[in-house]
């Protein structure tokens, strides 16, 4: 069974239409690439699938793990196994990441985590993604650098282990060696049972990162799927040429 | 005591029953840790006549709680203390006053830290009956050269419960004042801060907390008088209002002639819960001195949506997640509580009303 199956999503935001009409699946153990210009709708189609108020679904469905997504709300989606890794993640003082990581932990998994196995787990990914421990005690991404929310964002992708995770532009605010960091950490966390939805418009992270599957969206839909090559399409050809076929789907 | 003059607010409509006959029931808790700290009864102080006349503050004062309070807190109060500090350790000299609220309490109280002293307070109010029970008290604040007074207020009376509160400082040369006021509880809340920067160099700030939900009315008046040059003062102001609370901010910052180089903030963040509270902020500059700074922000709003929407992606859900954003808004006042067995409780505490 698939993870995430969507059908003719069309979404639109203060009564712009953005989404036009997405189809997509994904399957366990599979990584899928979503490429696409500016505007395209990658961000759009993250926050409507996590379910951000300020998107509305006009029409289509979405099936996760076996339920209709839209139906959920924002933390039951959570709880279901689905993480967004934002592309600009909140700060929040007066909550630490140790702190926050737990508390998230527990209403994720519905337990209080082992304390000892825990931090050890917690511990195990810093070092994965070369995050300093002391950024623990440190309120939610509070004066971090664009780079340490993103390493704070899979470290909690990291910790809550997701069915399906989605990474808006994790890359963009990154410097080479930590998208190098962060995206072979994604890799190491991908399993034969969970799914990763890599939202990018940059195709430099395909040197760290291997996906099954290539999307190009363009104008809220996908234009065109494929696997890597598609990618490399792209940085020789640009998106102009994929833009040019909706146009023709437009006219026709 | 028969007062004929009823105060009048313009914001806030003052309850009936003000003013009753006074009853003293339960006694005040005294907790002292520290060498060089003197505490006696605020009655036997002013029979004995060592209540420093000089310092009458109320004189040096305008806008608080009116003639009437003052004149009937001074000819009815039962309670009070007179704490004088002489010690210079600032950690250890330390007075806790646990004053439950049983009937109608009067109380007048004065704190003084003498040249170079140092002294902490904490004045917690609690709730020790079932019956409607009134506060009305004066807390006055006398940091001489050098001194610092840290006065830590915290009222978590009920919901049928009415506080009246006044306080005034003066703060000499290099002296420093710190108030932190929680507001948990009661019903109806009249409080007034006011603090006179006398001194060259003295320092005040008021740190205040305040949660209001169904039925709470709350009247926060804080002012500081810049008189002494380079004179610093802070007022910071933090709440949250659920259900249908209703709550007045006044923020006077006031330099008079000779305050010089002096500089006062005040800042204001408010969340709003519900659609039903009103909120009103009422900042205030007054300068009689054209080198000064003075400063005002507020921030008032319902918690922000990209930041539920993000708590709630990691599984919180929205009552979680606003309760997070609201607990994190207090942390930075919370965490002036020196206290740990307190501030610990007082987070529990606004965990549980936030829950409700």
């Amino acid at each position: 069974m698939s993870i995430l199956k969507v059908n003719a999503l069309r979404s639109t935001a203060d009564g712009q239409e953005i989404l036009k009409g997405i189809d997509l699946e994904i399957n366990p153990g599979e990584i899928h690439v979503i490429m696409g210009p500016n505007g395209a709708g990658k961000s759009t189609l993250a926050n409507v699938l996590m379910g951000h108020p300020a998107h509305e679904v006009v029409s289509g469905e979405a099936i996760f793990g076996g339920k209709v997504l839209f139906d959920m709300k924002v933390d039951e989606r959570a709880k279901a196994g689905l993480f967004l890794s934002f592309q600009y993640p909140q700060e929040v003082p007066g909550v630490t990441v140790d702190n926050f990581l737990r508390t998230s932990k527990k209403e994720i998994s519905g337990i209080m985590p082992m304390l000892g196995a825990f931090k050890k787990d917690v511990k195990q990914h810093m070092e994965m993604l070369d995050m300093d421990q002391k950024y623990l005690e440190r309120y939610l991404n509070l004066g971090f650098s664009g780079g340490e929310k993103k390493k704070n964002e899979i470290l909690q992708m990291a910790v809550l282990s997701p069915k399906l995770a989605i990474l808006d532009e994790t890359d963009s605010g990154l410097d080479v060696d930590a998208i190098r960091v962060v995206y072979e950490t994604v890799q190491k966390l991908a399993t034969k049972d969970n799914a990763i939805l890599v939202i990018t418009h940059y195709n430099k992270i395909l040197n760290y990162i291997k996906p099954d599957f290539v999307h190009i969206l363009v104008d809220g839909k996908i234009v065109k799927s494929g696997d890597l090559s598609l990618a490399t399409e792209v940085e020789e050809k640009g998106y102009e040429a994929f833009k040019k076929s909706t146009d023709v789907n437009g006219a026709a | 005591m028969n007062i004929k003059e009823h105060p009048k607010w313009k914001r806030i409509t003052l309850p009936d029953n003000l003013f009753p006959e006074s009853v003293s029931k339960g006694n005040i808790r005294v907790n002292i840790k520290g060498e060089g700290i003197e505490t006696r009864p605020y009655s036997e102080a002013f029979s004995e006549g060592i209540i420093p006349q000089d310092f009458m503050l109320e004189q040096t004062s305008v806008k608080d709680l009116g003639e009437a309070f003052k004149g009937y807190v001074n000819s009815n109060y039962n309670k009070g203390f007179y704490v004088r500090s002489e010690s210079a350790n600032t950690i250890t000299s330390t007075v806790r006053l646990d004053v439950p609220i049983q009937g109608t309490q009067v109380e007048n109280h004065i704190l003084v830290a003498e040249e170079g002293a140092s002294l902490n307070v904490i004045l917690n109010y609690i709730s020790e009956s079932n019956l409607p029970s009134m506060h009305y008290g004066i807390t006055r604040l006398i940091a001489k050269r050098g001194s610092r007074i840290k006065l830590i207020k915290v009222q978590q009376l009920k919901p049928s419960d009415q506080f009246f509160d006044q306080n005034f400082s003066i703060v000499e040369d290099g002296g420093s004042v710190e108030v932190v006021d929680v507001q948990l509880g009661s019903g109806f809340s009249a409080l007034s801060h006011d603090s006179v920067l006398a001194g060259r160099n003295s320092r005040s700030s008021i740190k205040s907390l305040y949660y209001g939900d169904h039925g709470s009315l709350m009247d926060l008046s804080y002012t500081m008088r810049h008189r002494g040059a380079h004179s610093e003062s802070v007022i910071l102001s933090k709440g949250a209002l659920d259900g249908d609370a209703k709550k007045v901010f006044r923020g006077n910052l006031i330099f008079e002639t000779g305050s010089q180089k002096s500089v006062g903030r005040e800042k204001e963040v408010v969340v709003l819960l519900s659609e039903n509270v009103k909120t009103d902020s009422i900042p205030a500059l007054l300068c009689s001195e054209d080198d000064v700074i003075g400063e005002h922000a507020a921030s008032i709003g319902q918690v922000d949506q990209e930041k539920l929407f993000y708590l709630m992606s990691r599984g919180l859900s929205a009552t979680e997640a606003k309760k997070l954003v609201v607990k994190a808004a207090f942390d930075e006042i919370l965490l002036e509580i020196d206290d740990v067995n307190l501030r610990t409780q007082l987070m529990d505490a606004l965990d549980g009303r936030l829950t409700q």
